[in-house]
């Protein structure tokens, strides 16, 4: 493992971004935080980004330790999308039209746990957190019915989000791998429809709805290389298991992330 | 120890903010709130209309057979137009007038009348015999394969059969700019104009693109019929149709199934879906009394032929024939069992050696295939609000 050399990582980091990176519009799961922290007083920050073709999502993620084996995470997580479609059976729109769409979802949450290390440098990490936040979703649909006439119709709604996540994070030399679950209930409200979205499109919508709040597994992993104070870490959350199908609900069924993190307590040794 | 007394009452208050789920409670919203607060001062139409798209029945899409995406706007705008007698000369017919749902889009008078009282030339033709305008009618959708429209079959489209009905001064006697003045004097038009369209732009080929949009969009396959095909033949369609007794039929229904496969089908379709032949004379009379189709082609092969219609509720059609000479289905069926005469341009089907072919039923076998006929009749399609009158 010590073998792992920083070109061999930019070479999986390239490919997992290639194939890994999906944003979706009714619910995209965002990096899951996965701390390492050992002592008090430790504590880092940092930003990630996502590019995926027309789809870019990027966030930023606090954790710290105010005394031993307690920690406080906190993070933003925002994603952007837009396309077209041109299907007169399946798109949102009941025509024979091209329409073009483009949306934003966000989500600010916070979260509290316990962590463990174990191993000679404490250099296994166990940790249990659980969060709450709240965040919005809103789709805009364009599109052309004659030439020179433009049609824009919204949808959008806000939700909450419960978690409960154990992980297990390991550092060795420049390597740090992480890995770790998300059990999330996800409840929406305050919705605002146009069902000139189409029915297939509405009837997804109303799917949310009626299943609220969804229980979502999420399972992540995370690979970064350490440049002390630096960490630069491909990540990925995956939605494993939920009670509908995630096609139906129009969920995300993954999202890959580059973050780049700041340890403090090691920028204090520096 | 202190950050833990800071921390953890912060803690609470989250959970306590988390412990306040809020249930989902989507508002959904079609038409803009001063629209459709126009619109509802005329017109019931419900703030999330219905879907148009129909798809039909296995039984019938393994026939090839497929019904067209409906623009959604322009349907619900036809419908209203469909049910607007301001489209006629004197204020007292719409389509609908000869077109009532409860009779699947017929009428009951032998011959329809139009403004004035003026009496049509021939019976209506009900728009609910059909399994889906969409599915087969219209040279617009099926190019030379598409099924024209009128008993003559002189109109290709929908929209040249609603135009030609809106000019005919037997029917609601308006000149095109007439239809343009008629609508534009109604307010809850221009909304429903800007969403079909785009803009509240009102023309004649506006209002017969969305009446044709309507019509197109009426769809009639919740037959028992239908139901037991679909149930009992799946994809085999052809060939189990007549060696399977359908489980949910009577006796009775079941035999004269049997008795329209064998001597009805061949014209009228075994499945109720598209129709074998598009015209045929079936020996009403020996004379030409109504050069029909003769009469849009000056052939005289085709005097005296006329649309054969699918027979989809026929039990609520009457009076039947082009010129509804018949008021009920006894009488139609007695027709074919002895009164078929001896056109020139007889069907080939009702002809045995040259000469009329009378199917000779018992009162028995008369009696099942009414009970057959009757199969063939949708409830839904009377009450289906998609299709019903809009205006308060």
């Amino acid at each position: 493992m010590k073998h792992l050399s920083f070109p061999a990582f930019g070479l999986l980091l390239s490919t997992m971004l290639t194939i890994g990176c999906t944003a979706n519009r009714f619910y995209t799961p965002n990096t899951m935080q996965l701390p390492v922290l050992q002592e008090s007083g430790q504590g880092s920050i940092r930003g990630g980004l996502s590019i995926d073709g027309d789809n870019t999502g990027w966030e930023g993620q606090a954790i710290y330790s105010p005394v031993r084996h307690l920690g406080i995470m906190a993070s933003h997580f925002g994603v952007r999308y837009s396309g077209t479609n041109y299907n007169a059976f399946f798109s949102p729109f009941p025509v024979n039209e091209e329409f073009s769409y483009t949306g934003s979802s966000h989500l600010t949450e916070g979260g509290l746990g316990g962590y463990y290390g174990v191993g000679p440098e404490k250099e296994y990490l166990l940790s249990l957190f659980t969060g709450f936040g709240q965040g919005a979703t809103q789709n805009r649909y364009t599109t052309h019915p004659e030439p020179q006439i433009e049609e824009v119709y919204n949808s959008e709604w806000r939700y909450q989000r419960w978690f409960i996540q154990p992980a297990m994070t390991m550092q060795y030399k420049r390597l740090q791998v992480g890995t770790g679950l998300r059990f999330a209930w996800v409840s929406y409200f305050d919705g605002d429809i146009n069902s000139r979205v189409g029915f297939q499109e509405t009837e997804r919508i109303e799917l949310l709805e009626t299943g609220s709040p969804l229980f979502l597994t999420e399972m992540a992993w995370s690979i970064g290389w350490r440049i002390r104070p630096l960490v630069l870490s491909l990540n990925s959350t995956a939605v494993v298991r939920g009670k509908n199908s995630l096609r139906d609900l129009n969920l995300a069924s993954n999202y890959v992330s580059l973050t780049v993190g700041l340890n403090l307590h090691e920028l204090k040794r520096k | 120890m202190k950050k833990l007394r800071i921390l953890l009452p912060l803690f609470g208050v989250l959970l306590l903010a988390a412990a306040c789920n809020r249930d989902a409670d989507f508002n959904y919203y079609y038409y803009e709130p001063e629209d459709y607060a126009l619109i509802s001062q005329y017109l019931n139409l419900p703030d999330r209309p219905d879907n148009y798209q129909s798809e039909l029945p296995k039984h019938l899409s393994a026939m090839g057979l497929a019904t067209r995406p409906v623009d959604q706007d322009k349907a619900i705008l036809g419908r209203v137009l469909f049910y607007d007698k301001h489209l006629s000369k004197d204020g007292t017919v719409s389509c609908a007038s000869c077109h009532r749902q409860e009779l699947a889009f017929a009428d009951d008078k032998q011959v329809s009348t139009g403004v004035f009282n003026r009496a049509g030339d021939r019976n209506s033709i009900a728009l609910g015999s059909v399994l889906s305008f969409s599915a087969y009618y219209g040279t617009d959708l099926f190019g030379s394969s598409g099924i024209p429209f009128f008993w003559d079959n002189r109109a290709n489209t929908a929209s040249d059969q609603n135009i030609s009905s809106m000019t005919n001064p037997k029917e609601m006697d308006m000149t095109h700019a007439d239809i343009v003045t008629a609508v534009q004097t109604q307010p809850y038009y221009e909304p429903l104009f800007r969403m079909a369209f785009g803009n509240g732009q009102i023309t004649s080929e506006r209002v017969s693109e969305a009446i044709a949009e309507f019509v197109n969009a009426i769809g009639s396959f919740n037959s028992k019929f239908d139901h037991e095909a679909e149930k009992s033949l799946g994809y085999n369609v052809y060939s189990n149709l007549e060696f399977n007794s359908f489980s949910g039929f009577t006796d009775a229904e079941n035999r004269g199934k049997l008795i329209y496969l064998n001597n009805c089908a061949s014209c009228h379709s075994p499945t109720q879906g598209r129709p074998p032949k598009i015209k045929a004379n079936n020996g009403l009379d020996a004379a030409t009394v109504d050069v029909g189709v003769g009469g849009i082609t000056n052939s005289s092969y085709d005097m005296a032929m006329f649309k054969v219609p699918l027979l989809r509720n026929i039990a609520l059609t009457a009076p039947y024939m082009h010129d509804g000479r018949f008021a009920t289905l006894e009488e139609v069926v007695e027709h074919y069992s002895s009164g078929v005469q001896a056109h020139q341009n007889l069907s080939p089907e009702l002809l045995v050696n040259g000469t009329p072919r009378n199917l000779n039923l018992s009162a028995q076998e008369k009696s099942d295939l009414i009970a057959f006929l009757h199969t063939l009749t949708d409830e839904q399609l009377k009450t289906d609000q998609r299709y019903s009158d809009p205006f308060k």
